[in-house]
């Protein structure tokens, strides 16, 4: 396997490079994007799987709240590991634990397809080094 | 600070990306899907509960050998549709649920043909058992009953032979033996917790057969 190469910054700018491309990836560069996109995604699954194609949007009660409560924090932990990425190992964890406990209390983790996602995500967020560490 | 020690030391190699540790995320991954591991056959024993919400509208089969419960109603309770509409219906709690010989299925249109998810459980032996079941029923749309003894205010009798109440203010001293009931409803939402599945088999597929 070869490994992989330095990035230079400055190749995004590269002629005909589209400006926008180059600030998306720059963006990508100083976030775990992937364990966070993974991750929101995650909460949502968990959120709207149940409700998809159904036609009752306001339950009585506390009714389904679990799925709503954990789904959110799900889909939070995705959000800080975008926009808060120095906090990625707390809530990297936070996210797979939060998976799992989506199992038992809404819906097997939406449908298992949440709970894997919010693992997945979870655990690149945690495992995600910042820009400029030390290669090994 | 720790962060600084982290930082690469001059002239070694650096990266202006972050990128993935794979041991770490080995670390984090491996025990969450041992553990995983060990819920999901928790669940599929019966020995860890799980929690089930379903709301909507989807038609659903559902028969069962045997069951007991004890059932409360609460109307009217209110929810309220996607294009803004505001219906009642009557919540039905069923607490300390017991099932055995239950069959659920549910039919879906695709492209290729019907295809019909159906979980059942053993008819004896082993029993499906949850601690709090609420059911949503919009409306009921048609009602059967068989029974084949019924009984009220049986068996209490004063000392002098004269019959008398039984059970508690506000409920009627009813026996029903092999009671066995066909209803047809509306139901919009279902919210079950503590749901201990125990023998349950899950088949999908377009071959398929509907509970009956």
């Amino acid at each position: 396997m070869t490994p992989p190469l330095p990035v230079d910054p400055d190749s995004a700018a590269e002629p005909g490079h589209p400006a926008r491309l180059a600030e998306l990836r720059a963006w990508t560069g100083q976030r775990p994007w992937l364990g966070g996109t993974l991750t929101v995604l995650a909460g949502l699954t968990i959120v709207l799987l149940p409700a998809q194609g159904f036609s009752v949007v306001l339950l009585p009660g506390v009714a389904g709240l679990s799925g709503f409560v954990i789904g959110g924090l799900i889909t939070a932990c995705g959000l800080f590991l975008l926009f808060s990425p120095q906090l990625h190992g707390l809530i990297g964890i936070a996210a797979v634990l939060l998976s799992l406990v989506s199992f038992v209390t809404t819906n097997l983790g939406g449908l298992v397809i949440g709970m894997l996602l919010g693992i997945i995500g979870g655990s690149l967020g945690f495992a995600w080094s910042p820009p400029d560490t030390e290669i090994r | 600070m720790a962060a600084a020690h982290r930082r690469a030391p001059a002239g070694a190699p650096t990266q202006h990306r972050g990128h993935i540790h794979w041991p770490r995320f080995s670390l984090v991954f491996i025990p969450a899907l041992l553990s995983l591991a060990l819920l999901a056959f928790g669940a599929a024993t019966g020995v860890v509960p799980v929690a089930l919400a379903v709301e909507g509208k989807q038609g659903v089969q559902v028969t069962a050998k045997s069951f007991d419960t004890e059932g409360t109603a609460t109307f009217p309770q209110f929810f309220q549709t996607q294009d803004g509409e505001h219906r009642t219906l009557v919540a039905v709690t069923l607490k300390n649920l017991k099932v055995q010989g239950l069959c659920v299925s549910t039919k879906v249109d695709t492209p290729v043909g019907h295809y019909v998810l159906r979980i059942t459980s053993p008819d004896s032996g082993s029993e499906i058992k949850a601690g709090d079941v609420t059911i949503g029923v919009d409306t009921i749309d048609s009602l059967g009953f068989d029974g084949q003894q019924v009984r009220v205010n049986y068996g209490a009798k004063t000392a002098d032979g004269t019959p008398t109440d039984t059970g508690s203010r506000g409920f009627v001293p009813l026996e029903i033996d092999n009671l066995g009931f066909d209803l047809d409803l509306t139901i919009r939402w279902v919210v079950a917790n503590q749901i201990h599945l125990n023998g349950l088999t899950l088949a999908g597929g377009l071959e398929q057969h509907e509970c009956k």
